[in-house]
């Protein structure tokens, strides 16, 4: 137990929880004074946004020489952080619904955080931890300004679904199906190769 | 780092302007100041997000501060949006916000420019509010950090003082924008310059428009224009030997809508612009409103009025704008015709009084 602390302290994980939270709790308010569902769905969106990229910072110790020199196997436990902070964050976002006005169901969010986190993890292995915020949300503003009305039916042929996924509403099999790759893709990619140094 | 963001700024802008200049018909210098003031705003963005990064040095600060300005610029217009949706012009700080509100309120549109002075007050905030972000980052001490702000708060209440109590005073309409394009042959057609482009596909509908009410009334107007007035600022004033128009355009700068469509709202209230308070009329009353213009227009034409006269022609309207067609043309002829007349002149006097009444209430031709 003690080592778990130790290892989470040194993750800094405190501080992406508060993020979580503040964020979470900042961005839910503001969706809750509005009325008009574009500006509530965008801001759901964000919230999940900023839940992925809390993960970002954690996937990186201090040192990332002095890390690997621990004869552990990193790969599994590397996977499982990714895989806890995911379902962490799924957690604390999926709690706005004990306020009667959710973000979104738990399958939106999940789906949501398993792509987003997915690249983060990518990002993380590709780009470093602290710069691997960036690919979810470069994605996912690069097709806010795309947004039809939230709500309307999916539209448009597969890969254009598959592109758009962040956006799409809940139960769009092509959107479902690009989360669990990104997270998937992500999940090993960190696993295996860890954070770029 | 600024003058990298700023010049990404003005590439964005040469790629629009290589989409919409092929297609533009009226270019004046002057709008280029809007994108300077654009370009400007790069600098406080890059030297305040420095300044944050600079205090706050954790790998969680850019991700919540790019994540906290997306939802500020995308909410802060919504929330203007519904402000003025019931009815008000939003005040003119909303311009010290960095985005384009006005836009998405719907107070501005493309016959409008910025004044000199929203410029400079734009300008003046920007200006302070760089002068603290630079000073916030290269602050050695906790009161010079407390001094930074100084520049910001004083270019606040300077623009405060500077800028017009309501936005729409903040724009004015561009006379090199509304100047008349007409044809060259009676009668005379015109459109705005910015929408020269549209002036082959309105003389059609407007020609048919105008020999319909010259043939079927008994004083008709002798020419078409386009419309330029908008919400907030309806200055056109409507006369007895002009039918006023507005059109929607495409991309390319032709007219949305087939010409059928554009003649049915030519003819809307015998060839009149709605003279009636959108935000003040109860909804009862434009309904009432609207219906007989749709009916006048229907007579005109000749044929049993659509649905919507903004929506779907192909659908038959509802059952009281049927039911008032039906009761003008069971009417002597020479009431119809006197009754679609007094219709007119009521909605070019703007006398407030009830449409459908005069089309076939009790009211009548006075």
């Amino acid at each position: 137990m003690r080592w778990l602390a130790l290892y989470l302290r040194s993750r800094s994980a405190p501080a992406a929880v508060a993020a979580v939270l503040g964020t979470t709790a900042a961005l839910w308010s503001l969706r809750h004074a509005i009325d008009e569902p574009q500006p509530r769905g965008i801001l759901a969106l964000l919230a999940f946004l900023a839940g992925a990229a809390a993960i970002a910072p954690g996937l990186a110790g201090a040192d990332i020489d002095l890390d690997r020199t621990a004869a552990i196997a990193w790969p599994p436990r590397r996977a499982a952080h990714v895989i806890v902070a995911g379902a962490a964050v799924i957690g604390i976002l999926a709690a706005t619904a004990l306020t009667g006005d959710p973000l979104a169901h738990a399958g939106p969010i999940a789906r949501a955080i398993t792509g987003m986190g997915g690249l983060v993890a990518l990002g993380a292995a590709t780009l470093g931890a602290s710069h691997a915020w960036l690919p979810p949300a470069t994605w996912t503003l690069l097709v806010l300004p795309l947004t039809p009305p939230f709500g309307t039916a999916p539209t448009g042929p597969t890969y254009e679904l598959m592109l758009t996924w962040v956006i799409q509403p809940a139960g769009t099999t092509p959107a479902t199906v690009t989360a669990v790759i990104l997270g998937a893709a992500g999940t090993l990619t960190y696993a295996v190769f860890g954070t770029r140094r | 780092m600024a003058l990298a963001v700023v010049m990404g700024y003005v590439g964005m802008f040469a790629v629009g302007a290589g989409y919409v200049g092929p297609l533009a018909s009226y270019f004046p210098i002057g709008s280029m100041w809007i994108v300077a003031v654009g370009a400007l705003s790069m600098v406080p963005a890059v030297w305040l997000g420095l300044a944050i990064g600079s205090r706050l040095p954790s790998a969680l600060t850019p991700p919540v501060l790019a994540i906290a300005g997306v939802a500020a610029l995308l909410v802060a217009p919504e929330m203007l949006f519904h402000a003025s949706q019931s009815g008000g012009d939003p005040p003119g700080t909303t311009l010290l916000l960095p985005s384009v509100a006005a836009a998405r309120t719907g107070t501005m549109t493309e016959f409008l420019t910025a004044t000199a002075r929203t410029h400079l007050t734009q300008v003046l905030w920007l200006a302070a509010l760089a002068t603290t972000g630079l000073a916030c980052f290269t602050a050695a001490s906790r009161r010079a950090v407390v001094a930074a702000f100084l520049p910001a708060v004083l270019g606040a209440a300077l623009a405060v003082l500077l800028l017009p109590g309501r936005l729409s005073a903040a724009y004015v309409l561009d006379q090199g924008a509304i100047a008349p394009v007409c044809t060259a042959d009676a009668p005379k057609v015109c459109v705005t310059r910015t929408h020269a482009a549209a002036l082959d596909d309105l003389r059609g509908p407007a020609r048919q428009a105008l020999a319909v009410l010259s043939a079927k009334l008994p004083t008709a107007p002798t020419s078409v224009a386009e419309d330029y007035g908008s919400t907030h600022l309806d200055v056109q004033p409507q006369r007895a030997h002009t039918v006023l128009v507005t059109f929607r355009v495409t991309d390319a700068g032709r007219t949305a809508d087939p010409p059928h469509e554009i003649l049915w709202d030519l003819l809307a209230g015998a060839g009149t612009r709605p003279c009636v308070d959108v935000n003040q009329a109860q909804l009862e009353q434009l309904a009432r409103h609207f219906r007989a213009r749709l009916v006048a227009a229907a007579w005109l034409i000749g044929q049993p009025p659509p649905a919507d006269p903004d929506g779907n022609k192909d659908r038959p309207a509802d059952h009281e704008t049927l039911q008032a067609w039906e009761t003008l043309r069971g009417l002597p002829a020479t009431e119809q015709r006197a009754r679609v007349a007094a219709l007119r002149r009521s909605e070019l006097a703007c006398d407030g009084r009830d449409l459908l009444d005069i089309l076939v209430g009790q009211g009548g031709p006075r």
